[in-house]
């Protein structure tokens, strides 16, 4: 029942979302793969397409839809953007045989998902590229340091995935003359590793790994946490809402502005950029943790600064 | 057919990361009604004592600690029998002090009021910090929070995985020894500590002590919004009492005791949370011995035993960001049963309900209005209301001042309101010699109208934090024994009279002027007006702590106390006399070895010499000892 409505709802909005001009003279055709329909992947795809559409007023046609609806779907299009994790493995595989596939622009997944599902050819030849929806590790630290001046131990908790993480973060805090503890969560569990980490930490870094962090393991680390005063640095809005002291994060439509940014000047000719960092974010704190914790923060004040702290 | 199997795949890696990460949503874990309040908010004077704090001041329990904090005072009935108490020595017991851990007083209502027996039971390995409210406040604690509230957290069960194992040994018979064991999963973690803390006490003294414990805890988080806490305790105290006369010769007193504790808090909503707490717990002492005067000898026994079962409710809530609420009510039934004491072989009994609730109001964000009353049912002494007012002003951001008013009880206890203690002849016939108390029952509670002045300010720039305060405390209804006349015997009866008024200042800096380095001072100055001059030096003009914690090279870890008391005598028997400065000194190195994480540490308390305590003739000499730590 579930699936014959989505199956429905893709389908509409492939007929609805799809218009265009291609009569005009010099269209350009564009897939965009949602892995949801809805949501933050849409919003991310709505940014992304008025991004385009600002630049370059009825230029493109436009296909939108569920990614698992465009397979059979002719012609094939100069450019597919791929919305999410799903989409980008889904349009990757699509396009697997041709010889020519159309360039791919993935946005809005995590470097470690990207980078675990990439086609390693087509990112080498320049046709495969991406906007993450992770924060560049340099903008971590840096936030957790216009933050929490004191602090100079941070610590993360990672699993046999996330563990990529730690090189990248390792050196930018040594930048900052700040000091990374790293502690895998094994076989024994999460709380061994939390406890040690704990021990030697005055900040706690979240990074998203569903085998570290999900809805169960959130409230034990971040009441934890808590208990010794240690506070977490979230990767989302949820995290803030749910009890982090702070989080950093892109929004959807950040994500999706940076990708209409990078397919804006690919159309006008320029090579597909490597994959990046999307480059607009927000800064949300929880001002009833802080305020707990004995930590005065400015949601405003910190953005602006971290922002102001990136410009060339 | 490649997506088909993408899409078939797809559900089988939800361990790995996505985009839905991100955008998945979370429950509100840490709820403002989970938060603690920050210590500018506070209804009043908090010094928080953390685990680190604990471990680097090498005490052995947690009346040592508490002479970090302002105001406390710490004595050795001989050395058995430590006591801390907050401004005044008014008692060798604690019974004018309350005690929470984790929520469940410890205070014992059979004989005269305790609370050193159950803060002897204490494993200091467990807890995870110790907040005192310096001051009073019956009226969100009740009765008996009364001169300082003590509320000892214990570790989180999901905080104490793994095994931990400790010996110390040392001078005067020193030997202690712990051993735990945590486990669990993400749903619930359970804990098992089993200690022992042996010593000989004071050199020409029969106080050695043999204090052991089994405490069990579980911490369940059946779902994200209820946190569920077990905890079974039992333990049993032994200790050498007596002065070596006819009337008090030296014997071996005991205590034994068990807990049990439930308390389930669910979250209702974000700003909304609701407690229950269950409580049932019984005690047994044992002191009995054979009194001589010249040709007569008698048998003195005051041991019995008590129980309590404990109902209570809590519903806290914000209404909006400028109020909050809690409200709740308590139920609590105790029982003593002591042919000796009591002079009847029935359980006597008394009931106790209590209603309270509190408003937290933020008319303006530099200004914090708090008022709270508790009204508290008993059955032999009636209703008694307890009501508090404080007003916290935050001048600047880090800089706070709060005034504060509130009255406070200390409620009779067992032997207070009903004890009658006879010795008879050990010879046949029996016949009865003395008459030592007889209460009429007529006792009320004691009252204590606290006026406090206290400043909060933080320096961040020079990692500062600074807390004084200023207070007047007007006692009222002091209890005393008092002798009356029963036919041919005089026994005392537990009697009201005018209570002193307590005034001073107190305040505690606590500065880490480099990383490493951490300096503490905590410091009251304190006089008693009462007209009676043996009351009057109760308490002493000045009674000072300094601190020093230093992280060394090697990573090594030194820490020094230096604790001083001008004059003053403790009731109930102590002599006028001065405590020059005790300096403790402690080195530890902590280390590891593997997956194994373990310190050793040496310290010595009383590094510069013994010094007289409690009495002229009784002395807390220099003593040394070593602890092995090991958690893997």
């Amino acid at each position: 029942m579930r699936r014959r409505f989505f199956t429905a709802l893709a389908t509409a909005c492939l007929c609805l979302m799809t218009y265009g001009s291609a009569w005009a003279a010099g269209a350009v055709s564009i897939w965009v793969a949602l892995s949801e329909t809805g949501g933050a992947h849409a919003e991310a795809a709505e940014a992304l397409r008025t991004e385009l559409d600002r630049a370059q007023p009825g230029r493109i046609e436009w296909r939108v839809a569920h990614w698992s609806r465009f397979p059979g779907v002719k012609p094939e299009p100069q450019w597919v953007v791929a919305v999410g994790t799903a989409a980008q493995r889904g349009m990757q595989e699509l396009f697997a045989g041709g010889a020519t596939p159309p360039p791919l622009l993935a946005i809005l997944v995590p470097r470690l998902a990207f980078e675990r599902i990439a086609d390693q050819a087509r990112l080498r030849g320049g046709s495969l590229s991406a906007v993450f929806l992770d924060q560049p590790p340099a903008r971590q630290l840096e936030m957790i340091r216009l933050a929490l001046p004191a602090v100079s131990n941070i610590g993360i908790l990672v699993s046999a995935e996330s563990k990529a993480h730690g090189a990248s973060l390792e050196k930018a805090a040594r930048e900052r003359g700040m000091r990374l503890a790293i502690s895998q969560v094994g076989q024994d569990g999460l709380f061994p590793a939390l406890q040690s980490l704990l021990a030697e930490v005055e900040v706690l870094l979240a990074l998203p790994d569903p085998a570290v962090y999900n809805s169960q393991t959130a409230a034990n680390i971040l009441t934890a946490a808590y208990r010794q005063q240690v506070p977490l640095v979230g990767f989302s809005p949820a995290y803030v809402r749910a009890g982090a002291l702070l989080a950093l994060y892109s929004t959807p439509a950040q994500v999706g502005l940076r990708g209409g940014e990078v397919l804006r000047q690919a159309l006008s000719g320029k090579p597909l950029p490597p994959p990046q960092w999307p480059r607009e974010f927000a800064v949300g704190v929880n001002q009833d943790v802080a305020r707990s914790l004995g930590i005065a923060l400015d949601q405003a004040q910190l953005g602006e600064q971290l922002r102001q702290r990136e410009r060339p | 057919m490649p997506f088909l199997l993408a899409l078939l795949i797809a559900p089988a890696a939800a361990q790995e990361v996505s985009e839905k990460d991100y955008f998945g949503d979370l429950p509100v874990v840490l709820s403002v009604s989970r938060l603690a309040q920050p210590l500018d908010e506070t209804p009043g004077a908090v010094t928080v004592i953390d685990r680190e704090l604990i471990r680097r001041s090498g005490a052995r329990e947690v009346a040592e600690v508490l002479r970090l904090v302002p105001g406390f005072l710490l004595t050795y009935r001989n050395g058995a029998n430590p006591q801390a108490s907050y401004h005044a020595g008014m008692d060798t017991y604690g019974s004018r002090m309350q005690v929470y851990v984790d929520g469940r007083s410890i205070y014992s209502s059979f004989y005269l009021g305790d609370t050193h027996v159950g803060l002897r039971g204490l494993v200091l390995e467990d807890i995870e910090r110790i907040e005192v409210l310096r001051g009073s406040n019956s009226a969100s604690f009740g009765a008996n929070a009364f001169l300082g509230v003590v509320n000892i957290v214990t570790r989180n069960a999901a905080d104490t995985h793994g095994v931990m194992l400790s010996a110390t040994v040392g001078d005067k018979g020193i030997n202690d020894n712990v051993a735990r064991v945590g486990w669990g999963d993400e749903k619930a973690s359970f804990r098992v500590t089993g200690a022992r803390r042996v010593d000989r006490g004071f050199n020409n003294n029969y106080d050695d002590s043999h204090v052991s414990r089994l405490q069990l805890r579980a911490d369940l988080m059946p779902t994200v919004k209820d946190d569920v806490m077990i905890q079974f305790g039992a333990g049993e105290t032994w200790r050498g009492e007596g002065v070596g006369t006819g009337g008090n010769p030296f014997r071996t007193a005991g205590n034994a005791d068990a807990h049990l504790l439930v308390r389930w808090q669910r979250q209702l909503t974000p700003d909304q949370q609701f407690e229950l707490r269950f409580v049932h717990e019984r005690e047994f002492l044992r002191d009995r011995f054979i009194a001589t005067a010249g040709p007569i000898s008698a048998l003195v026994d005051t041991s019995g035993e008590g129980q309590r079962t404990e109902i209570g409710l809590q519903h806290s809530l914000r209404l909006d960001e400028a109020m909050r609420v809690v409200w709740g009510g308590e139920w609590r039934y105790e029982t003593a049963r002591s042919k000796p004491v009591f002079f009847t072989a029935d359980t006597i009994s008394l009931h106790q309900w209590r209603g309270f609730g509190s408003v937290e109001w933020r008319p303006h964000p530099q200004w914090l209005l708090q008022a709270g009353g508790m009204y508290e049912g008993h059955s032999y002494t009636g209703g008694t209301f307890s009501p508090r007012l404080t007003a916290n002003f935050h001048v600047l951001p880090d800089h706070t001042l709060r005034a504060g008013i509130t009255k406070s009880q200390r409620a009779p206890t067992f032997y207070e309101l009903r004890g009658d203690s006879r010795l008879y002849l050990l010879t046949a016939p029996a016949t009865q010699v003395a008459w030592t108390f007889l209460a009429s029952g007529n006792v009320k509670p004691e009252t204590l109208i606290t006026n406090e002045l206290g400043y909060l300010g933080r320096f961040r720039q020079i990692n500062l934090s600074v807390d004084a305060r200023a207070f007047v405390e007007r006692m009222n209804n002091r209890v005393w024994f008092s002798a009356r006349t029963v036919g041919a015997f005089a026994p005392n009866d537990a009697v009201n009279r005018p209570g002193p008024r307590i005034h001073g200042f107190e305040y505690q800096f606590d500065w880490r002027p480099f990383s490493g380095t951490r300096l503490m001072l905590a410091e009251a100055h304190t006089r008693i007006a009462s007209g009676d001059p043996a009351e009057e030096r109760e308490a002493p003009d000045r009674n000072t702590s300094v601190t020093w914690l230093q992280r060394l090279p090697g990573e090594f870890e030194f820490s020094a106390i230096s604790t001083a008391t001008t004059p003053f005598k403790w009731a109930g028997g102590g002599d006028l006399i001065n405590t020059p400065r005790r300096l403790d000194v402690r080195l530890g190195k902590p280390f590891a070895m593997g997956a194994t994480r373990g310190e050793v540490s040496v310290t010595v308390q009383a590094i510069n010499g013994g010094y007289q305590v409690y009495k002229m003739n009784q002395r807390f000499d220099r003593r040394a000892f070593a602890t092995l730590r090991l958690d893997f």
